[in-house]
């Protein structure tokens, strides 16, 4: 065998290589040592990383290895069914209109500015409003409350407990704007204060609950309005006041509808649904599509709307049943919609 | 450690040779440089580029007629549209009048059309009066009624505005074509017929989807034949419908590929007071793309998007401005443009490397067809797999772009990807982009045989055999 100029013979190069391979995987060892494993979005952990290299984050599924239980509760929630959700899927005619996507499917909000309208990204739209989307900020951090060197490696930024971060999307049809011409920003109560109650040890908040009650959560509706009948002569007199709102009652979009409904039936009829024995309306708070008639009548935080049922003189010995309902649509039967309240009153 | 570092070191130990010098130039091709993104404050330019207001504009206001003037119209107005027997000849007269002096006239037809006393067949007819006699002032008046809830008014307003030819009716005529607008399809087929007059065929997809529907073909039809017309495919009887529909259909799918078609003679003058008219009709559109009404936002995006060539240079304008909004929006529009977006591309490639827009200008680029499209969109998916997923919209922008592009360059390459990608969403849009590279594939290599066949340069059974292949 031939050898070139300067080179060694194999039974020394081979026993130099197998050193050298040892002081490799020595080497790995010990630069595997300083890091934290990486989700890698699929339940296993990454290859390690030394703590000097920052984490990546591409996918809400990365913050489920640690955050399990506010992983698992917006996994439930409608933010992360934004993009597949039948019902916007129908409104928006399966976003055909453009406009819906960009809250719906948006990109990072601190990357576009917390309070400025969003972008909409177009990867993994299974996870619609995810975690990213709040917490991803312009240099590819974690952003939370605090800082932390642990974990995902957090840095604070104040926009997350901020309305600003919620005013990006929910402004779209002034939800915020409604919050500040009320009196709750002055008493300090934000979105967080309602939709994303707090979780406490003891007395120690240790974090917000990642469920985002809202419209789809009954609870949350029936805390909002106070309902009220009470007799008075002839009349029903009749209360909707919006207490617990931080904002109009609805609010969001244009689609979605309260509506006072009444009948008076003998009381053996008390049971039967509005399908056999339909109720009449006596209001509706909505705000009507463009080019609709009639005015807005959602009803502002803190203020009470007031109407009146005139009782015929055959409803004596009669029951009054009456109704406050929720309705995602308005097109929605009576017995379609959400019951938030009723009231019976023997005539 | 020390010796980690040095195994690559002894594990080459035999010596290379040095490279050969060459007394050739440099042989790497110089780096490409980095096109800078600088945002300028288009939106306060146009304000006053835009501020003064011809006659002719949406928003030019009526003049004020003093009162003798007013009810001088007005019952020059009552008299025109007298029904009586005996009242033709004072009806003729008045009409005379009122066209003699539109100054006068117009302005006092937008007090009787706000009149909430006039009947909507009242206002209809009034303004029927003035069929045949085109004027700014009148193209001002119909463009802010085109919305009227009467079906009547708006049939008028439409085809006052198809007489004036105006190029500034083009925003708001296509602005009345989107879905849930205007609903009355003898309005749209107007409506249709007055964009085609001013070289927009955004409508010929309609048409020819209605031509299917016996209720609407003999209206649609004749929107049709005036429309081939005037881009020198005349209708013939022989042709019949389907023949129509053939002649359509090339139209439009030039009107697709080049985003504007020429006019046969004699081809309408378009001056440069038409231009300007234009430019400020689509701004005053275009300047609410950054701004809080999404209704608005998507009505510029959506007249952008059917504008053809024709808004491209405001376009152009917008990808410079400095806010987020309006370069996005402009993006958008670019995607859905296409090709007749072409002219942009110096302007998309500066935001390619705008974190913000990347993956927007990405897919734009590809959309355009934009110089050296294939390359960039290749390069962007050829890069290292290990880099973070947070750069997926890159990917499936540059796979966007792609199919776009449709280019058969694209194709080996996509089939590779197809076969070894692992991640259900990237394998996804690379099978929409794949398909679209054979898409393009076949056009061109049927364009091929066409041209073979007719110029008669290959054996013709096999031509057509082919051919029949290909359209399988």
């Amino acid at each position: 065998m031939s050898q070139t100029k300067g080179s060694l013979s194999p039974a020394m190069r081979g026993g130099i290589a197998v050193v050298l391979l040892l002081g490799v995987a020595g080497l790995i060892l010990w630069l595997g040592q300083g890091g934290e494993p990486v989700s890698n979005g699929d339940g296993s952990k990454g290859p390690r990383k030394s703590a000097n290299t920052p984490p990546v984050f591409s996918d809400s599924a990365q913050c489920k290895a640690c955050h399990e239980s506010a992983w698992s509760q917006w996994r439930a929630s409608h933010h992360a069914m934004a993009y597949t959700n039948p019902e916007v899927r129908k409104l928006s005619d399966d976003f055909a209109q453009k406009e819906c996507r960009s809250c719906h499917l948006p990109k990072p909000i601190l990357q576009t500015g917390a309070g400025e309208r969003t972008l909409y990204r177009q990867s993994r739209p299974n996870d619609g409003v995810d975690c990213l989307s709040c917490h991803l900020d312009p240099q590819g951090r974690i952003a939370g409350r605090h800082a932390s060197k642990k974990g995902c490696q957090p840095v604070a930024n104040a926009d997350i407990i901020s309305m600003k971060l919620c005013e990006s999307c929910h402004n779209q049809h002034k939800t915020t704007d409604q919050w500040r011409a009320s009196a709750y920003p002055s008493r300090g109560i934000t979105c967080n204060t309602c939709h994303m109650k707090e979780v406490k040890k003891g007395d120690e908040v240790v974090k917000r609950s990642h469920a985002f009650a809202g419209c789809h959560d009954l609870d949350t509706l029936r805390s909002a309005a106070e309902f009220r009948a009470v007799r008075k002569g002839d009349q029903i007199e009749v209360e909707v006041e919006n207490k617990g709102a931080g904002h109009n009652f609805p609010t969001e979009e244009r689609h979605r509808a309260v509506d006072i409904v009444w009948r008076i039936v003998a009381p053996a009829d008390a049971k039967k649904g509005p399908k056999e024995l339909a109720f009449e309306r006596l209001y509706r708070f909505r705000q009507p599509y463009r080019g609709d008639p009639g005015p807005n009548t959602q009803l502002p935080a803190e203020e009470t709307w007031k109407g009146r049922i005139d009782l015929p003189a055959e409803a004596l010995g009669k029951l009054l049943q009456i109704r406050m309902i929720y309705k995602l649509t308005p097109f929605l039967q009576d017995q379609e919609g959400q019951l938030l309240a009723e009231r019976e009153i023997q005539l | 450690m020390a010796a980690a570092l040095l195994l690559p070191l002894f594990l080459s130990c035999e010596r290379k040779a040095p490279a050969p010098r060459t007394t050739a130039g440099p042989t790497t091709s110089p780096k490409p440089v980095k096109p800078v993104f600088q945002g300028q404050d288009m939106l306060a330019h146009w304000a006053k580029r835009f501020e003064r207001r011809p006659e002719g504009s949406f928003d030019t206001p009526m003049p004020k007629l003093e009162k003798k003037d007013r009810e001088q119209v007005t019952d020059q107005i009552y008299t025109a549209l007298s029904k009586g027997r005996g009242m033709q000849r004072f009806a003729k007269q008045a009409r005379q009048s009122l066209l003699d002096n539109p100054e006068k006239a117009i302005p006092g037809l937008a007090v009787y059309l706000a009149d909430p006393e006039n009947g909507d067949d009242a206002k209809a007819q009034a303004l029927a009066l003035f069929a045949g006699a085109p004027h700014p002032l009148l193209t001002s008046l119909c463009l802010q009624h085109l919305d009227d809830k009467s079906r009547l008014i708006r049939l008028e307003c439409v085809r006052r505005l198809d007489e004036g030819r105006t190029l500034g009716n083009i925003p708001r005529l296509l602005r009345r074509t989107r879905e849930f607008y205007e609903e009355d399809p003898e309005i749209l087929a107007a409506i249709y017929v007055a964009l085609a007059r001013l070289g927009n065929l955004s409508g010929l997809d309609n048409l020819l989807a209605w031509l299917g529907r016996t209720d609407l073909r003999p209206r649609v039809g004749t929107a049709l034949i005036a429309i081939v017309a005037l881009f020198g495919k005349a209708y013939e009887e022989s042709d019949g419908w389907g023949g129509l529909a053939k002649k359509a259909r090339g139209l439009l799918s030039t009107w697709k590929r080049e985003g504007q078609l020429p006019f046969v003679d004699p081809a309408p003058h378009w001056t440069k007071a038409d231009r300007y008219l234009l430019d400020r009709e689509f701004w005053l559109f275009l300047r609410h793309l950054s701004g809080k009404d999404l209704r608005v936002v998507d009505e510029a995006r959506y007249i952008g998007e059917h504008a053809g060539t024709a808004m491209v240079p405001l376009v152009r304008e917008c990808l410079r401005d400095q806010r987020l909004l309006q370069r996005f929006h402009a993006l958008e529009i670019l995607i859905a443009l296409g090709r007749p977006g072409n002219e942009a591309q110096k302007e998309v490639l500066p935001l390619i490397g705008q974190p913000l827009t990347r993956s927007y200008a990405l897919n734009a680029y590809g959309a355009i067809h934009g110089d050296g499209a294939l390359e960039l969109l290749l390069g962007v998916l050829r890069s290292d797999p290990a880099l973070p997923n947070r750069q997926k919209d890159e990917q499936i922008a540059a796979l966007a772009g792609l199919s776009g592009l449709e280019s058969p360059g694209a194709f080996e390459f996509l089939g590779k990807l197809f076969a070894r990608e692992k991640d259900t969403e990237l394998k996804a849009w690379t099978a929409r982009a794949w398909i679209a590279s054979a898409r393009g594939a076949h056009d061109q290599a049927r364009a091929y045989l066409q041209n073979l066949l007719e110029t008669k340069a290959f054996h013709e059974p096999t031509l057509l055999e082919m051919l029949r292949e290909a359209d399988r």
